[in-house]
């Protein structure tokens, strides 16, 4: 609604001397007019030591962790962290007591893994040949039942009352429900099986009914949950019974090696996106039009960005309004671009430490990252997970085509 | 009429001066006066619609509402495009010239719902659109105002199970009408015009399934369409009585080949079912819902222009209010907004594209004063006719 004010950039001061690290490159820029403080990481694309991965807080799909805690357990001997941004918004619940504080709002998927599902916002993706895309992702995740109807599920998060929820042990060590009536699903022998991957139909055999819930996840079966209000609708299931579970989306994310949603779209096809009040989605959106601390994600045709801009402190950076960003990330030569979470989640890692000035004073655990890990050249050259090519032959398989 | 008419528009085109130098009680009774003189609005012949300006000074607020009496069996409400017949971009003046299959005058008119800016696809509204029975565009999982087989308003998320289901019982889940980005299958029907407008990838052109339901495609049903024509290209042409499937270029070898003569399944399923339902238009976010004013926890909202839509067991509303005026109207906040609603009596309400879309258009003339000056485009509006042929209103 608001028309995109298209301003003049103030004048920028480097505050420091930016570092070019294997190819990587930091500065933070400072325009003190406002004041903005913008942290800036650059990697090229045609480097082929360097891959751009998410990660969720514990290695699993809820939690909390730092971002510096997050880069730390996402070091191997294989790969090494360069840089990193917070990802995507998430279940904001410090209580002790909410099994799933840290659960990621829309779809990420963790090297060719679905940890939880699309909910038709920006998501962010790159295939197994490191090609980003970026795109609202509608989701087409369903159960289908003996008798041929299907009800759409979500995954890996906190069930509500009117969705049945997927578990897979990604989620933790059991269910954390109440009531309601569970599924334990297993793989008939022979069929395609976990981790569970996009765009893809599995049959599931129903082990056991269990009648209560919070039950007990394993690596080799998952829990189909039930909310107590719908328990009605699937009396007929039985033990035995054999389940279609399909993972498909609107684009096909056939090829997603990474995912993170976020949101909205800042720039593409090297537009600004004009930022509309269309909010159906809580705080992040309606903020949108207001300074606040950003993280984006973009890239071109040679280089991909991780910006990070600080707000909320007057005598550093007052932070920026989604329209701001989009055009200094056009400034930048971003063709396109994604925003992630801001606020005081915002973060911005490079070399060892964070270097922006998280807004609450301190880094806020947060769900999920995405982290530029450079291969180490002293393994050998055997890089972890699949090739392009191995998952496009492995899915056709799994599809019989 | 036309005296009432005028009365309606008077804040809008000299409140600047009058509110900045009159007395404050010169402006009270003014306002009074107009309050008076516009509460009791227009009727049209049989008085089941009914138009109101209604104006708070003390924010200042100018509010637009039609008032449709559910009991009306001579009305109903349609859903408009901005290109007439086509999707486009449009004035919801123009909007309503085209009329909807069945006949009849248009009575009065909202702009709808929120789009994307699609250099190729301008127009194409962000979710479901239904027309006089016809699907143009698939649910996006937003909140949706549809009206159900049993004439009863509805709003709900509505989740798509749009899908193509090929000879081998494999589905994959296909747009309409939009832009053809990467992973995706989109279904180009008539109302997008003459051809798909894409390039390359692979294109199927579907005609009937003899003895089985055709065009237009309706929701909640599963049909049968057998190839014609295979292009790789692109920008087919979508002929009389065809459609185009057309899948991007990463996505042509993941799905099972078909040729001539096949036939596939596309399915306009979707949770919950849509079946039998001629109208429907995307928004959001609810407003109201089951008399409840919904809560945005943390949001920090400017007051904007809006337009909305609301309903009782007797009553349907459609409402405007206008913004970034200051001595008009400062617009309203989504509680504003959804207080306001609930006042009015509305038990369901829900928000459309407001801004500088915002349009509220009656009787043969927008009412509203657009906070641009003039009225916007918009991608599709929602249109209230009459089966009663009604004189233009000049």
């Amino acid at each position: 609604m608001a028309a995109v004010l298209i301003i003049g950039f103030p004048a920028e001061n480097i505050s420091a001397a930016p570092v070019l690290l294997a190819d990587v490159f930091y500065t933070n820029v400072v325009v003190a007019e406002i004041p903005w403080s913008i942290q800036l990481v650059t990697i090229p694309r045609n480097n082929r030591l360097f891959e751009i991965q998410s990660f969720h807080a514990t290695g699993r799909a809820v939690g909390l962790d730092t971002l510096s805690d997050q880069v730390a357990a996402a070091a191997t001997e294989t790969w090494v962290p360069v840089a990193a941004i917070n990802g995507g918004f998430f279940l904001r619940d410090y209580s002790q007591t909410n099994a799933y504080a840290g659960s990621s709002r829309g779809l990420q998927i963790v090297n060719g893994e679905v940890f939880s599902a699309p909910d038709g916002d920006a998501t962010l993706w790159l295939d197994y040949s490191g090609q980003p895309h970026a795109a609202n992702v509608a989701s087409h995740f369903e159960i289908t039942w003996p008798d041929g109807h299907s009800t759409p599920f979500a995954l890996n998060g906190p069930r509500t009352n009117n969705e049945v929820e997927l578990y897979t042990a990604t989620a933790g060590s059991s269910t954390h429900t109440s009531g309601g009536r569970e599924l334990v699903l297993e793989s008939p022998a022979g069929g395609p099986w976990l981790p569970l991957r996009m765009d893809r139909e599995y049959s599931a055999r129903v082990r056991e009914i269990q009648p209560n819930g919070d039950n007990h996840l394993f690596p080799d079966t998952m829990i189909l949950s039930i909310p107590s209000g719908m328990t009605a609708q699937f009396q007929t299931v039985s033990t035995g019974a054999v389940l279609r579970i399909s993972t498909r989306s609107l684009p096909a994310l056939f090829t997603a090696k990474t995912a993170l949603s976020g949101g909205p779209l800042l720039v593409h096809n090297g537009s600004p996106q004009r930022i509309r009040a269309a909010p159906d989605a809580p705080y992040e959106f309606s903020s949108m039009l207001e300074r606040h601390p950003r993280t984006a994600f973009g890239w071109n045709d040679t280089a991909f960005f991780l910006v990070q801009v600080d707000g909320r402190q007057k005598d550093l950076s007052l932070g920026m309004t989604l329209a701001e960003l989009s055009d200094y990330l056009v400034k930048l030569g971003c063709t396109d671009a994604v925003n992630l979470d801001g606020g005081g989640s915002s973060c911005l890692w490079f070399d060892g430490k964070v270097r922006n000035s998280p807004c609450d004073g301190y880094e806020r655990g947060i769900a999920n990252s995405l982290l530029v890990l450079r291969k180490h050249l002293t393994t050998s050259e055997s890089p972890a997970g699949l090739t392009h090519a191995d998952a496009l032959r492995e899915r056709n398989t799994q599809n019989g085509l | 009429m036309a005296s009432k008419q005028n009365l309606a528009k008077f804040p809008a085109k000299f409140s600047r001066h009058f509110f900045f130098r009159a007395t404050f009680p010169f402006v009270m009774l003014m306002l009074m006066l107009i309050w008076a003189t516009s509460a009791l609005g227009q009727a049209t012949s049989d008085g089941y619609v009914s138009y109101t300006n209604d104006i708070v000074p003390s924010v200042p607020w100018s509010i637009h509402i039609v008032k449709i009496d559910r009991t009306a069996r001579n009305v109903r409400l349609c859903t408009g495009l901005g290109g007439g017949n086509f999707l486009g971009m449009g004035i919801v003046s123009d909007q309503v010239k085209a009329v909807p299959a069945g006949g009849g005058s248009p009575l009065a008119a909202i702009n709808g719902d929120f789009y994307e800016k699609a250099r190729q696809y301008p127009g194409r509204p962000r979710d479901l659109q239904i027309r006089n029975g016809e699907v143009l565009t698939q649910p996006t999982g937003h909140a949706c105002f549809w009206i159900d087989s049993a004439g009863n308003p509805q709003m709900t998320n509505i989740i798509s199970r749009f899908r193509v289901i090929w000879p081998d019982g494999q589905s994959t889940p296909f747009g309409m009408n939009s832009d053809r980005t990467n992973g995706t299958l989109i279904l180009y029907t008539a109302v997008l015009g003459a051809s798909t407008l894409t390039d390359g990838g692979l294109e199927y052109v579907l005609e009937q399934s003899p003895g089985n339901d055709w065009l237009p495609l309706r929701a909640g049903r599963i049909y049968q369409a057998r190839v014609r024509r295979i292009n790789h290209l692109g920008n087919s042409p979508i002929e009389p009585h065809t459609v185009v499937l057309s899948l991007s270029s990463d996505l042509t070898n993941q799905v099972p080949p078909l040729k001539p003569g096949d036939t596939v399944q596309l399915s306009t399923e979707s949770i919950p079912d849509l079946s039998g339902v001629e109208v429907a238009i995307g928004g959001g976010p609810t407003l109201v819902q089951d008399s409840q004013i919904m809560s945005w926890k943390g949001w920090v909202h400017l007051p904007q222009p809006r337009t909305a839509l609301g309903w009782n067991k007797k009553y349907i509303y459609l409402v405007e209010v206008d913004g970034r005026q200051l001595d008009l109207s400062l617009g309203m906040t989504f509680t504003q907004l959804a207080k306001y609603l609930h006042d009015l009596g509305c038990e369901q309400a829900m928000n459309l594209d407001g801004g500088g879309s915002a349009t509220l258009w009656a009787f043969g003339e927008v009412k509203n004063s657009p906070s641009e000056g003039q009225e916007r485009p918009a991608p599709n509006s929602l249109v209230l006719v009459t089966s009663t042929p009604v004189a233009a209103a000049k």
